[in-house]
C-alpha cells in the first residue's frame, strides 16, 4: 500500500501521523468511551450501533447502550459498552 | 468537565426532543453548522439531546430541511432563572441592597487582630490606636497608616516595629517588641555610697566596688556608712566610684502575726442577674428590659464577649454584667487552725532569710490569736545612696 504524501512527511520528520493526517482519529477509553475526531456525519444511530462517516471511511461502533454524549462539527464522543469497531470504505 | 458544566449553566441550555425519520441526518447537519449538541440519546422514533440556549433557534433550519419536529423538554441555567424572576422587583432590589451594603461596609474597619505582643497588652495597643483615630467603624481611606505607625512607635518605647495591615474590614496589628540590652554596670554615673538600711551586726562583707569603712563584727545603725564611693590609692589620690556591696548582718526583729478567731466572709447565695448590652457601630443597645437589681448585697462581674462566625470576628461586642448576690457570714476558726495560719504568715515574713535566734510567744487577745516573734535574722542591709557632688 502506497503511503500518502502527508504520512510520508510525518515519517520523515518523525512526527506523529495524527498531527498531519486528515483521516479520522479514534481514541478509546477502555470499552466505555470513544472519542472520534474527524467525523463528518452520522449514518446510523441506535443503542446497538452507531455508524459514523469519517473523512474517507466509515466506522461502525457495535455494542450495548451506545449513545453520543457530545458532538460538534468534527468530534463525537460515544459512550456505552463498545463491543466492536468495524471499518469500511465508502 | 466541571468548568464546562458551569459554563453551560451560566449560558443556559435546553433539553430538546426531535421526532422524525432522518434523525441521523439532522444531527450531522447540526454538527456541520457548528451547533454543539450533547447528551444525545436515541429512542424508538425520537432522540433527546441538549443544546445551548442561544443555539436552539439554529436547530430550526436543519429540522425543517429534514422534516423533523423539535420540542423543548426542559430549560435550565442562569438566563432562564433571571427571566423567571425578572418581574420580582423585591428579589432584585434585595440583591442590589445586599451588594451595596456589602460594598459600603467593606470600606470600614470592623475588627482588630493584634499579633506578636507579649509585654504590651492588646488593650493598651487598641486604646492607643483609638486615641490616634483607628477604631471600630472608621472609614478605611481616611486612615493614614504610616502616620499611625509613627505615632505608635513614639508612644511605646517597648515596640521596635509596628505594622498595620488593613485587609478588607479587619485591621491586623503586627508588633515586634524591643529587646533591651542588659543594664550596663557603670562606674562613671556619680558618687554612690553603701549605707545600712537598718541597724545590726555585720557578719559578712562582699565588696564589689568602693572602700569599706567598717569591718566584720562591728555594729551599725540605720543610715551608717558601710562602703564609701571615694577610693584612695596608695599615692593618696582619690577617685569617685559607684560603691557596690553585699552586707550580711544580724538584724533584730520583733513582729506580731495575728489571726482572728471569728472570720467574716461573704458567700454567694446562687442568685444572679445578668445584663447584656450589644455594642454595634458605636451604638449601645441594651438587651434587657430593666436594670433594677433586687439584691441588697452583691458584687459585679463584668466581661466582654466578641461574637464570631466561622473564625471571623463580627463587628460587634456584647458587654456582660453579672450581679451576684452574696451574704455575709461568720466562721469560727479553731485555735489549731489559727496557729497554723499565723505560722504560715511568719514563714512568709522570713522568706529565704536565715534566722539566727528566735523567741516565739503565743497570746489570745479579744478573740484574736497573736503569735509574737522576736529574734535576730541574717539579711542583706546594703543600700546604695547617691551623694550629690558639685
Amino acid at each position: 500500500m502506497k503511503k500518502k504524501f502527508r504520512e510520508k512527511v510525518a515519517s520523515i520528520l518523525d512526527a506523529p501521523v495524527v498531527a498531519v493526517s486528515q483521516e479520522g482519529y479514534i481514541e478509546l477509553f477502555s470499552n466505555t468511551q470513544a472519542v472520534v475526531e474527524g467525523c463528518c456525519s452520522i449514518l446510523e444511530y441506535d443503542s446497538n450501533i452507531i455508524k459514523l462517516q469519517l473523512n474517507k471511511s466509515i466506522a461502525a461502533f457495535r455494542g450495548e447502550g451506545l449513545f453520543i454524549s457530545s458532538m460538534n462539527d468534527s468530534t463525537a464522543i460515544i459512550r456505552g459498552m463498545i463491543v466492536a469497531i468495524e471499518f469500511s470504505t465508502m | 468537565m466541571f468548568l464546562v458544566i458551569w459554563l453551560r449553566k451560566i449560558l443556559g441550555y435546553v433539553k430538546f426532543s426531535a421526532r422524525g425519520v432522518f434523525l441521523e441526518k439532522f444531527i450531522s447537519e447540526c454538527a456541520s453548522k457548528k451547533i454543539h449538541i450533547w447528551g444525545i440519546s436515541r429512542h424508538d422514533e425520537y432522540i433527546d439531546g441538549f443544546v445551548l440556549a442561544r443555539d436552539y433557534r439554529k436547530l430550526r433550519q436543519p429540522a425543517k430541511k429534514n422534516g423533523i419536529r423539535v420540542f423543548i423538554l426542559q430549560k435550565s441555567g442562569v438566563p432562564f432563572f433571571i427571566d423567571r424572576y425578572h418581574r420580582r422587583i423585591g428579589i432584585i432590589l434585595g440583591c442590589v441592597i445586599f451588594i451595596l451594603t456589602l460594598t459600603v461596609l467593606s470600606n470600614f474597619v470592623w475588627s482588630f487582630e493584634v499579633v506578636g505582643n507579649n509585654n504590651v497588652s492588646e488593650e493598651e495597643i487598641l486604646s492607643s490606636l483609638e486615641e490616634f483615630g483607628l477604631k471600630v467603624g472608621v472609614f478605611i481611606p481616611s486612615v493614614d497608616v504610616r502616620k499611625l505607625q509613627q505615632q505608635m512607635l513614639l508612644k511605646f518605647d517597648d515596640l521596635a516595629w509596628i505594622g498595620i495591615n488593613i485587609n478588607s474590614s479587619v485591621a491586623e496589628i503586627r508588633v515586634h517588641e524591643r529587646i533591651f540590652p542588659p543594664e550596663e554596670v557603670r562606674n562613671d554615673d556619680g558618687l554612690f555610697n553603701v549605707v545600712a538600711s537598718e541597724g545590726g551586726q555585720i557578719k559578712r562583707l562582699e565588696i564589689y566596688s568602693g572602700q569599706p569603712v567598717v569591718s566584720v563584727g562591728e555594729a551599725v545603725k540605720a543610715g551608717d556608712l558601710i562602703v564609701s564611693g571615694i577610693v584612695e590609692d596608695p599615692k593618696g589620690h582619690s577617685t569617685i566610684r559607684h560603691a557596690r556591696a553585699k552586707v550580711m548582718a544580724l538584724v533584730p526583729f520583733k513582729e506580731d502575726f495575728s489571726v482572728k478567731l471569728k472570720e467574716e466572709f461573704t458567700v454567694d447565695t446562687g442568685r444572679v442577674k445578668k445584663l447584656h448590652t450589644l455594642s454595634v457601630f458605636g451604638m449601645k443597645i441594651p438587651l434587657y428590659f430593666s436594670d433594677k437589681v433586687d439584691f441588697e448585697n452583691f458584687y459585679v462581674e463584668e466581661s466582654i464577649i466578641y461574637p464570631s462566625f466561622l473564625e471571623f470576628n463580627l463587628p460587634m461586642k456584647v458587654e456582660k454584667k453579672v450581679f451576684v448576690e452574696c451574704e455575709k457570714s461568720v466562721r469560727e476558726i479553731s485555735l489549731e487552725e489559727a496557729k497554723k495560719m499565723a505560722f504560715e504568715k511568719y514563714s512568709l515574713f522570713k522568706g529565704e532569710s536565715e534566722v539566727n535566734s528566735e523567741v516565739i510567744t503565743e497570746e489570745i487577745f479579744e478573740s484574736e490569736y497573736i503569735l509574737r516573734c522576736e529574734g535576730t535574722i541574717l539579711k542583706d542591709i546594703a543600700k546604695e545612696v547617691k551623694v550629690e557632688t558639685e
